[in-house]
C-alpha cells in the first residue's frame, strides 16, 4: 500500500520564514489530509503565499518541519513536483508562446500531459490556445494555469488564489473541476479570499494570520467555535433567557425575540427556549465570513477607526 | 457635450497642450525613479572623459610622441574605431581627444539615450503600468515627450561636464563646449531613434535591439566613409555619428555639422510622435498574429524553452556579427595598401612583433567580435535571472524540474550561441578577407582566431552565472566585467594602461590571433576559472531562496506583522495573534488552539425523506418527531440550522440565495469521535458536488 495512503498531503509544524528583519512565517501549522480539499485563508500578506513557496520548495523554511506527499520539499523538491500541480495567483507566461505552447510545456516538464483531458479542460474552460500569451487577459492567462494543472495526472493540486480574474461561469467550472478531482481522490491545497468558493469545496479551513495558524478545523467545528444567531416566537415572555450564560444581545421586537448565542451553550438554551412554548425558531449559523471577519474584525476596525479620523 | 464644457475647455487649455498634460509630473517622476542611474551615467562617463585626457597627456607628452601616434591613425582599424584623422599634420591633445575618444563617448551616450528612453516608453507600455498611468490626467503624448526631456536633460548634463572636463584640462574651452555639445546632440539622435522604434515593435527587447541596431550601422558607415579618405567621404555624412566628428573640434572648428544632428533629431521624434498617435496603447505597428494550439515535439523541457526563448536573440547577434565580419574582412585589402604608402606605418609594426600589418587589423577585429559574443552570453545568463525575477521560472521549478537542470540548460544555450556568434564573426570575416586578398588561409586562421576567445567569453558568463547564484541582486554587475574588457581592449593601448590592467581582463589574456603566437596555457586557465564561477553559481543557486519581487511581499508582511494592529489596546499588540475577540468560545484562550466540542452528527437521520429541497426565500414548514434533539444541517452554504426538540411545525426561512438541501440528523453527542486538531475529520454532510463523494480509502488512491 503506498505510503501516502495514510500520510497526510501537506503536514507541516512550526514552520517560520523570515525575509531578513521581516517575519513571514512564525511557526505555522498546516495539515492537507489526503483525499480531501483543504482551504487556506488569510487576509493578504499574512502568508499564504510564502507557505506554498516553501511547499515547492522554492522558499527555504527557517525552521519547522514540512512534509509534502511523505517527502522534504526542499531535497526531494523534483521527485515531488512530479505528483505536484501548482496554480500560482498571478499568472506570468513567456509572451512569445500560445497558450497551447505553454500548457504542452509545463506539462512535459511534468512528465505526463493526457491529451484527451486537456481538450476537454479547454473547452470547458473556453480557452482558444492559439493566441500568444502577452495577448491573453489576466483571467485567461490564470486558465492556462488551471487547464495545464489541471490536465496532469497528479496526487496533489496547491491552488494559489486560483479564481482570481476568472468570470462567475469559470468560477463555477473551476468549482466542477476541483470537485471532480476530489472525488478521484486527490488532495488539494486551495488558498482562496472568495469564501462562498471554500465553503463549497473544502472539507477543512486553516486560517492564518501574521504567518501564524489561528484556527483550524472543518466548516461544523469552527462554527461551534462561535455563535448563532436566533430568532424565536415563543408563547411566554422570553425576557427572562437573557440571563442564560452564554446568550448575547438579547431584544424583544413585537413577538419575536432575538438574540446571539455561543455555540457551547447552543443546548441548554435551546432547552430553556423549548420550555417558553415555541411556536418559530430560526437559528442561523455564522457563516465563513462571519469567522473570518471574526478573526480579522479587531485589524478591521483599526483599519476603518484610522480612515475616519 | 454642453457648450459651456467646450467653450471653457477651449478658453482654459490650449488644444495642443492637453496631449502633454502632466508631462511635468511624468518627467519629475521619471527623475526619481532614475536619480541614481542618471548620476552613475553622467559621472561615469564624465570621469572617463576626464581620466583620458589625463592620461592621454601623459602618455603622449611631446610633439614628437604626439606625431608618431598620428602615423598610426590611417591604419583603417585605427579609423574604424576613431575619427576622421583632422589635424594629424599637428597632432595636438586636443586632435587626439576629438579623433580618438569621440566615437567611444558617443557610443556610449547613445546606449544611455536609448536604454532611458525605452525604459520609461515602450517597456512601461508592456508591463502594463503606462495603462495605471494614462488612465488618470495624463495627455497623449505626455509619456513620449518626458521620456524625450528626460534624456535631454541627461545628455545636456553630460555635455556640461565633457566639455567641464576637457576645459580644465587645459584645452581650449570653446572647442571643448562644442565637443560637448556634439557628444550630447548625438545621445539626442538615438533617444529621437529611440522614441521611434519604441513605437514599431510591442516588446521593450526587440525595440531596443532596433534602435541599438541603428546605432551599430551608424558607427560602421562613418568608420567605412572615412577609411581611405581623411576628413571623411559623402558616405560618412550618412551617419549621425559623423556629424559630432565633423565640427572638427581642436583643429578647426566649425559649428554647422551640428544642425543636422538638431534637424535629424527632431526629424525622426516627430515621425515617432506622429505613429504614436497612430496606435493603441500597449500595440505595437504589426497585429500579433495566432500561433500554434500545440507545442511542437521539440518544445519539450528546459532547453528547448530556453532555446526558444534565445533563438531571436541569437540570430539577430549572429547576423550582426556576420555583418561585422564580412565587413572588416573586406578591409584587409586597404590594409596592405596603407601599408605600400606609409613605410613608417609599416616599421611600427614591425617593431610590435607581428608577422604582417593585416594580421595585426585581424586581430583587433576579432577582439570585437569576441567582445560582441560575451554581450550576448551575458544577456543570456542575466535572461534566465529575468525569468526568475518575472515569476516565470516559478511554474517550471514547480514542475519535475531541478533547479540545476533549469540553470544548467540556460548555460548550455549561452554556450551553444557564444560558439555560433564566434563562429559567424569569425567566417565572415575570413571569407571576405579571403576574397579580397585571395588568400586562403585567413578563412582557417580567422576562425580559429575568433574560437579561441571562447574561454575569455565563458569566463564573462561565468562571472554572471556567479553572480546570479550567490548575489543575484547584484546580477548586472557582470556588465561592469565585460565593461572593463571593453574599455581595456578599446583604450587600453591608447590610454598606456600597465600590462597588469591589460591582463586583469579575461581578454587580455588570450593570445591575439593571428598576430601572436597560440599559446594554450591561458586558454586552459580561463576554462577552468570559468568553470569554478559556473560551478560556485550553481552552488549558490541551489541554496537561496527564490525571490521573485520579494520586496512587495516583505512589504506587505511587515505591515500585516503588526503596525496595523498596534494602536488598539484592546487588541494584544505584543501577542501577534489576537484569536480570541471577547465573542468567541470562553473556553479557548490565545495560547491553546480552541479544540472543538462534540461533532455535530451522527447517523442516524430521523427525518424521513431527506434530504429535503429548499428554494430561496421561501420557508418550509417541517414536521420533526424525536424524543432526543435534532440537527437540521443545510447542506451547501450551510446557512441555518435549527435545534429542537418538540413535535410542532418548523419554519424555515434561507437565507442562501441559491437552492440547497436539509439533513436532519441526531445531535446527541458522541464523545468517541471528537475531532484531532491536526487530523480534522471529513465533513460529513453531502455536498452539491455532482457526484456523492466517496471517503478516500487506500484502495481508490491505489486504483489511481
Amino acid at each position: 500500500m503506498p505510503a501516502y495512503a495514510t500520510t497526510p498531503a501537506i503536514e507541516i509544524r512550526g514552520l517560520s520564514k523570515s525575509f531578513g528583519s521581516v517575519t513571514a512565517l512564525d511557526r505555522l501549522d498546516l495539515t492537507v489530509p489526503t483525499g480531501q480539499v483543504a482551504g487556506f485563508l488569510g487576509p493578504n500578506g499574512s502568508g499564504k503565499s510564502t507557505t506554498i513557496r516553501v511547499l515547492l520548495g522554492l522558499l527555504r523554511a527557517d525552521a519547522g518541519t514540512v512534509r509534502l506527499l511523505g517527502g522534504d520539499p526542499w531535497a526531494d523538491a523534483v521527485a515531488l513536483h512530479r505528483r505536484v500541480a501548482y496554480v500560482p495567483g498571478d499568472v506570468n507566461l513567456w509572451p512569445n508562446l500560445t497558450g497551447g505552447e505553454a500548457i504542452d510545456l509545463l506539462g512535459r516538464l511534468r512528465g505526463r500531459t493526457d491529451e484527451l483531458r486537456k481538450a476537454e479542460l479547454l473547452a470547458r474552460f473556453e480557452l482558444d490556445p492559439t493566441k500568444k500569451a502577452r495577448t491573453y487577459s489576466k483571467g485567461n492567462r490564470q486558465k492556462v494555469a488551471l487547464v495545464a494543472a489541471l490536465a496532469s495526472d497528479v496526487e496533489l493540486l496547491i491552488l494559489d488564489e486560483p479564481t482570481s480574474g476568472l468570470d462567475p461561469l469559470m468560477e463555477s467550472v473551476f468549482t466542477q473541476c476541483i470537485a471532480e478531482a476530489s472525488v478521484a481522490g486527490r488532495s488539494v491545497l486551495l488558498s482562496s479570499h472568495i469564501l462562498a468558493e471554500v465553503e463549497k469545496l473544502c472539507h477543512t479551513i486553516t486560517i492564518i494570520r501574521g504567518g501564524r495558524t489561528v484556527e483550524t478545523g472543518t466548516l461544523a467545528e469552527l462554527r461551534h467555535l462561535t455563535r448563532s444567531t436566533v430568532t424565536a416566537v415563543t408563547a411566554k415572555d422570553p425576557s427572562g433567557l437573557a440571563r442564560l450564560t452564554g446568550v448575547h444581545d438579547l431584544r424583544v421586537e413585537g413577538d419575536e425575540v432575538l438574540f446571539d448565542v455561543d455555540n457551547a451553550h447552543l443546548d441548554a438554551v435551546m432547552r430553556a427556549v423549548a420550555e417558553l412554548g415555541l411556536r418559530s425558531l430560526v437559528s442561523t449559523p455564522p457563516s465563513l465570513e462571519d469567522l473570518f471577519m471574526r478573526h480579522y474584525g479587531d485589524e478591521l476596525a483599526v483599519l476603518n477607526g484610522a480612515g475616519a479620523r | 457635450m454642453s457648450t459651456a464644457t467646450l467653450v471653457r475647455d477651449g478658453a482654459d487649455v490650449p488644444a495642443g497642450s492637453r496631449t502633454l498634460a502632466g508631462t511635468t509630473e511624468l518627467l519629475r517622476f521619471a527623475l526619481r525613479r532614475d536619480r541614481l542611474r542618471l548620476a552613475i551615467w553622467v559621472l561615469a562617463v564624465g570621469v572617463l572623459n576626464a581620466y583620458t585626457a589625463a592620461a592621454l597627456d601623459s602618455a603622449f607628452p611631446t610633439a614628437v610622441d604626439r606625431q608618431a601616434r598620428a602615423a598610426l591613425m590611417t591604419n583603417p582599424s585605427a579609423v574604424l574605431l576613431g575619427g576622421p584623422n583632422f589635424g594629424l599634420d599637428d597632432y595636438t591633445l586636443g586632435a587626439i581627444v576629438a579623433n580618438e575618444v569621440s566615437l567611444t563617448i558617443m557610443i556610449a551616450v547613445a546606449i544611455m539615450s536609448i536604454l532611458l528612453v525605452m525604459r520609461h516608453t515602450r517597456a512601461e507600455e508592456e508591463s502594463g503600468r503606462a495603462e495605471l498611468v494614462r488612465a488618470g490626467v495624463v495627455g497623449r503624448r505626455a509619456q513620449l515627450t518626458s521620456a524625450l526631456i528626460l534624456a535631454a536633460l541627461a545628455n545636456v548634463a553630460i555635455a556640461a561636464v565633457v566639455a567641464g572636463a576637457l576645459t580644465a584640462s587645459g584645452l581650449a574651452g570653446i572647442d571643448s563646449i562644442a565637443f560637448g555639445l556634439g557628444i550630447g546632440l548625438t545621445g539626442l539622435v538615438f533617444a529621437a531613434v529611440a522614441a521611434l522604434t519604441a513605437q514599431i515593435s510591442e516588446h521593450a527587447r526587440a525595440a531596443s535591439g532596433s534602435a541599438l541596431a541603428v546605432l551599430a550601422a551608424a558607427a560602421l558607415i562613418r568608420g567605412i566613409g572615412d577609411i581611405g579618405d581623411p576628413g571623411g567621404s559623402l558616405l560618412s555624412w550618412f551617419s549621425p555619428i559623423a556629424w559630432a566628428q565633423q565640427i572638427r573640434a581642436y583643429v578647426d572648428l566649425r559649428w554647422w555639422p551640428l544642425l543636422f544632428s538638431v534637424v535629424f533629431a527632431a526629424g525622426v521624434a516627430a515621425f515617432g510622435y506622429w505613429l504614436a498617435d497612430r496606435r493603441d496603447v500597449g500595440a505595437g505597428l504589426v497585429a500579433p498574429r495566432r500561433g500554434p494550439a500545440d507545442a511542437s515535439r521539440l518544445l519539450s523541457g528546459a532547453t528547448a524553452l530556453t532555446v526558444r526563448l534565445q533563438r531571436g536573440t541569437i540570430i539577430g547577434w549572429g547576423i550582426g556579427l556576420l555583418l561585422l565580419g564580412l565587413t572588416v574582412g573586406s578591409l584587409t585589402d586597404a590594409v596592405t595598401d596603407a601599408v605600400a604608402g606609409n613605410p613608417q606605418l609599416a616599421s611600427v609594426f614591425e617593431v610590435g612583433g607581428a608577422q604582417s600589418l593585416t594580421d595585426a587589423f585581424a586581430s583587433v577585429m576579432i577582439l570585437y567580435i569576441a567582445l560582441g559574443a560575451a554581450a550576448f552570453a551575458v544577456t543570456s545568463v542575466l535572461r534566465q535571472r529575468g525569468e526568475e525575477t518575472e515569476g516565470r521560472v516559478e511554474a517550471l521549478l514547480a514542475s519535475a524540474l531541478s533547479r540545476s537542470r533549469w540553470l544548467g540548460s540556460g548555460l548550455l544555450v549561452t554556450l551553444a550561441g557564444s560558439v555560433l556568434l564566434l563562429l559567424a564573426g569569425g567566417v565572415g570575416m575570413g571569407v571576405s578577407a579571403a576574397a579580397v586578398t585571395g588568400d586562403g588561409r585567413f578563412v582557417g586562421a580567422l576562425i580559429g582566431a575568433a574560437l579561441a576567445y571562447l574561454p575569455a567569453v565563458l569566463v564573462v558568463a561565468g562571472v554572471a552565472t556567479a553572480l546570479v547564484g550567490l548575489v543575484p541582486r547584484l546580477s548586472a554587475l557582470a556588465w561592469v566585467v565585460l565593461g572593463y574588457a571593453l574599455l581595456a581592449g578599446l583604450l587600453g593601448a591608447l590610454l598606456g594602461l600597465p600590462d597588469w590592467a591589460l591582463k586583469l581582463s579575461p581578454f587580455g589574456l588570450i593570445p591575439a590571433l593571428p598576430a601572436a603566437d597560440f599559446d594554450v596555457a591561458p586558454l586552459a586557465g580561463l576554462t577552468l576559472l570559468a568553470a569554478g564561477l559556473v560551478a560556485a553559481g550553481f552552488v549558490g543557486f541551489r541554496q537561496r531562496d527564490l525571490n521573485a519581487s520579494t520586496s512587495g511581499r516583505w512589504l506587505s508582511a511587515w505591515l500585516s506583522a503588526g503596525s496595523l494592529t498596534a494602536p488598539d489596546p484592546a487588541v494584544s499588540s505584543d501577542s501577534p495573534m489576537p484569536m480570541d475577540s471577547p465573542l468567541s468560545a470562553p473556553s479557548s484562550s490565545p495560547s491553546a488552539r480552541p479544540v472543538s466540542p462534540t461533532p455535530s452528527v451522527s447517523p442516524a437521520p430521523v427525518l424521513s425523506g431527506s434530504p429535503v429541497s429548499l428554494s430561496p426565500g421561501s420557508p418550509v414548514s417541517l414536521m420533526v418527531s424525536s424524543d432526543s434533539p435534532v440537527l437540521l444541517t443545510l447542506s451547501s452554504g450551510a446557512l441555518v440550522s435549527l435545534v429542537v426538540s418538540l413535535d410542532s411545525p418548523l419554519s424555515v426561512t434561507l437565507s442562501s440565495d441559491s437552492p440547497v438541501s436539509l439533513v436532519v440528523s441526531s445531535d446527541s453527542p458522541d464523545p468517541g469521535t471528537a475531532p484531532q486538531r491536526e487530523q480534522p475529520r471529513p465533513k460529513p454532510s453531502p455536498r452539491p458536488s455532482p457526484t456523492p463523494r466517496p471517503t478516500p480509502t487506500p484502495q481508490n488512491s491505489a486504483a489511481r
